[in-house]
């Protein structure tokens, strides 16, 4: 059913670009080509531990495709853009994805430009944590790291005065979260039913949400205010019948799996106001996100900051070590999903500057009160022009048992891809 | 305030007018005000072009008899009110198509670079210390490619030298702001003053890396580009070779193509 809506939505969108781009075409002056470039990756995720829940597997396969294409008209006054990615999982149909990334005709102006259709935005500044970044629905099965993002139905003004830029959303269209299914992973002892979603809207995935951003920089300082009014991308969680499931992850976890249980995403009205600010000095990169909202519990603050320090061509080795440490807080209790209430992130990223681009990046967190924390690996590097593997790897520490990451303690992993560039 | 555009690459200083003049550079003078007067006519020839595009290729040389070739576009804006913007992106290899790298540069303080990851969508900040590290595996810095304006060395002049066959002004440069650098040496031909050839000294005063500029072309009756630069870096064995092509002036580019925001549909 709501698959069903959000495919009539986009056949909408669709539609309205189709116009959009006929108009574009008729006028065809110093248009250029379509340009088109795609990717093929098959992926192997192995997991370490067994799950108590015999439905599920410790391998895992999956092929990823992507194509993307854009055509410039009008001396590239007007682009139109289409981005698709899919996914097949051999084991959870919850994992299996068809998204509109992007689609999309924009205009430029002097002062400013315009985009109506599909399309992805990134908020930001701190490396481990995105808490500004709230356009885009995360793509969490495909991966726990929320940098996996679905596409979004908006309409954007962007305008440029002599000061600052600011940028306008209307989003019609709510996109759910992603979640491993029942026979999927990784995910905790209860699987979380996707298809049980419910709203605090009464129009459901058809509330319009609406956003704005003012962005600016002044030398070294760079700063972005955002706000945010609609359906919360980040749901909160209930049993599947209803049963608010309050922050007791001790007792979810005594929880037998079962067939019939589950948990039911809760997806909530909110207003959240962002900052992000980037402060350079010498070598170092200073970075604070921070946000104020409300969900159905009361107002809630979180904010994370730190800074990366980059040596640039370690002992005469053309290697650069970046140093990345970031300190997370956040009001709301501990939940499936909100699991840096009081966390040290610390880490360093190698680029090797070979011929293959390889690179390293180790990040390491932890709870400074319940010892919990994760320890993630992400290296990779290219074969030839065309292709590209990568490692990714997690590790769940429980802590003393009692944050909501310990029920991922059995999910520790190892995942292998393979890419084929187009 | 112009760019000197050594390091900057995109724009070498141009001028059609012979040695003769230089304003200020006299053999009773100092080094010092000859140097200054060399780098402020090498300036000046290079005003007025407004904005450029073009297509350049990045081969990466490991010593070892290994290479491998990338492909890039690169697009300048000339400001008369700061100093003049680039942007360089990624066609080649694949899997770092839409990368980009952005550059604000200014006169009277470091520069401001970003880069661009396609992947997720995001633009970086570069810190400015950073810039010494090593542009997408090249022997190219951050720092090489981005803006050289005047003010942002002091100068000697050391003599006069025989580059290649040409007449050369042997010009000192010392950084004043953030630098990988401790100083440079460099070659200007006497007729046209484009840059020859730089010697760069790391922090620890030794010599890192030489820049061979070649195959200069004249645009717009007015402009040199020299179409193949080489850097050697002495330290490692290593050395990269740019080769531009499709040089294209006044292509009308205006200031929102080099903003941050531009970044995030750049292809």
């Amino acid at each position: 059913m709501r698959a069903t809506l959000n495919v009539k939505r986009y056949a909408t969108c669709a539609s309205a670009l189709l116009i959009a781009v006929a108009a574009a075409c008729r006028a065809d002056i110093e248009s250029t080509d379509w340009r088109w470039q795609g990717e093929l990756t098959a992926q192997a995720r192995w997991f370490t531990e067994s799950s108590l829940d015999a439905r599920q597997d410790r391998r895992d396969f999956a092929l990823l495709g992507q194509i993307e294409g854009f055509r410039d008209f009008h001396n590239r006054k007007d682009r139109v853009a289409l981005k698709l990615r899919g996914r097949a999982d051999d084991r959870d149909a919850e994992r299996n994805l068809t998204d509109i990334t992007e689609l999309y005709w924009r205009r430029r102006w002097r002062g400013g430009e315009l985009l109506i259709g599909v399309n992805q935005e990134f908020w930001g500044t701190t490396e481990a944590l995105h808490l500004v970044d709230v356009i885009n629905q995360t793509d969490f099965a495909g991966s726990p790291d929320g940098e996996d993002k679905l596409g979004q139905p908006m309409i954007r003004l962007s305008l440029s005065p002599q000061w600052g830029n600011w940028d306008f959303y209307v989003l019609p269209g709510f996109r759910e979260r992603t979640f491993p299914g029942s026979r999927g992973r990784l995910r905790g002892p209860l699987p979380i039913l996707a298809d049980a979603a419910r709203y605090e809207a009464g129009e459901q995935q058809d509330h319009v949400d609406v956003a704005a951003r003012f962005n600016h920089y002044i030398g070294p300082v760079e700063f972005a205010l955002s706000h945010f009014s609609g359906t919360s991308r980040l749901p909160l969680f209930t049993l599947a019948d209803g049963t608010p499931l309050e922050v007791a992850p001790g007792a979810v976890g005594a929880l037998a799996p079962s067939v019939n249980l589950g948990i039911a995403p809760l997806y909530f009205l909110t207003d959240q106001t962002g900052f992000d600010g980037t402060l350079v000095s010498g070598g170092w990169l200073w970075k604070l996100e921070a946000i104020r909202g409300r969900d159905p519990r009361g107002r809630f603050n979180a904010a994370t900051g730190g800074f990366e320090y980059t040596f640039a061509g370690v002992g005469g080795s053309g290697v650069d070590v970046g140093l990345i440490v970031e300190y997370q807080y956040d009001s709301r209790p501990t939940d499936l999903l909100i699991t840096s209430n009081d966390d040290w992130v610390a880490g360093a990223r190698f680029a090797f500057n070979d011929f293959s681009g390889s690179e390293f990046l180790i990040l390491a967190s932890t709870d400074a009160q319940t010892r919990a924390g994760i320890i993630s690996l992400e290296a990779s590097r290219r074969f030839g022009s065309q292709w590209k593997g990568s490692l990714e790897a997690r590790y769940f520490s429980a802590g003393d048992g009692t944050d909501a990451l310990s029920l991922f303690s059995r999910e520790d992993y190892w995942q292998f891809s393979l890419t084929r560039f187009f | 305030m112009r760019i000197l555009a050594l390091a900057a690459l995109l724009v070498l200083p141009a001028g059609v007018a012979g040695a003769a003049n230089i304003e200020g550079f006299s053999p009773d003078r100092s080094p010092e005000e000859n140097g200054r007067a060399i780098a402020e006519e090498a300036d000046r020839r290079g005003e007025g072009y407004g904005d450029t595009s073009a297509a350049l290729s990045m081969t990466l040389f490991d010593g070892r008899g290994n290479s491998v070739t990338r492909a890039m576009r690169s697009r300048t804006l000339e400001r008369t009110d700061d100093g003049d913007r680039t942007l360089l992106f990624f066609e080649d290899p694949a899997d770092v198509r839409g990368t980009a790298f952005l550059t604000h540069g200014h006169p009277d303080r470091d520069d401001d670079q970003w880069l661009y990851l396609p992947a997720v969508k995001r633009v970086k900040r570069i810190a400015s210390r950073n810039r010494s590290g090593a542009f997408m595996s090249s022997e190219f810095s951050y720092e090489d490619l981005g803006n050289d304006d005047i003010e942002k060395y002091r100068y000697r002049y050391l003599g006069d030298e025989t580059i290649d066959g040409q007449d050369a002004y042997k010009l000192e440069r010392l950084p004043v702001g953030t630098s990988g650098y401790s100083r440079q040496v460099a070659w200007l031909d006497q007729q046209h003053l484009r840059i020859l050839k730089i010697d760069y000294y790391d922090r620890a005063g030794a010599l890192l890396k030489t820049l061979s500029a070649q195959r200069h072309e004249l645009y717009e009756d007015r402009f040199w580009r020299a179409l193949r630069m080489e850097m050697n870096n002495h330290q490692t064995g290593r050395r990269t070779v740019l080769e531009w092509a499709d040089y294209v002036f006044g292509s009308g580019l205006d200031a929102r193509d080099f903003e941050r925001e531009a970044l995030r549909d750049l292809r």
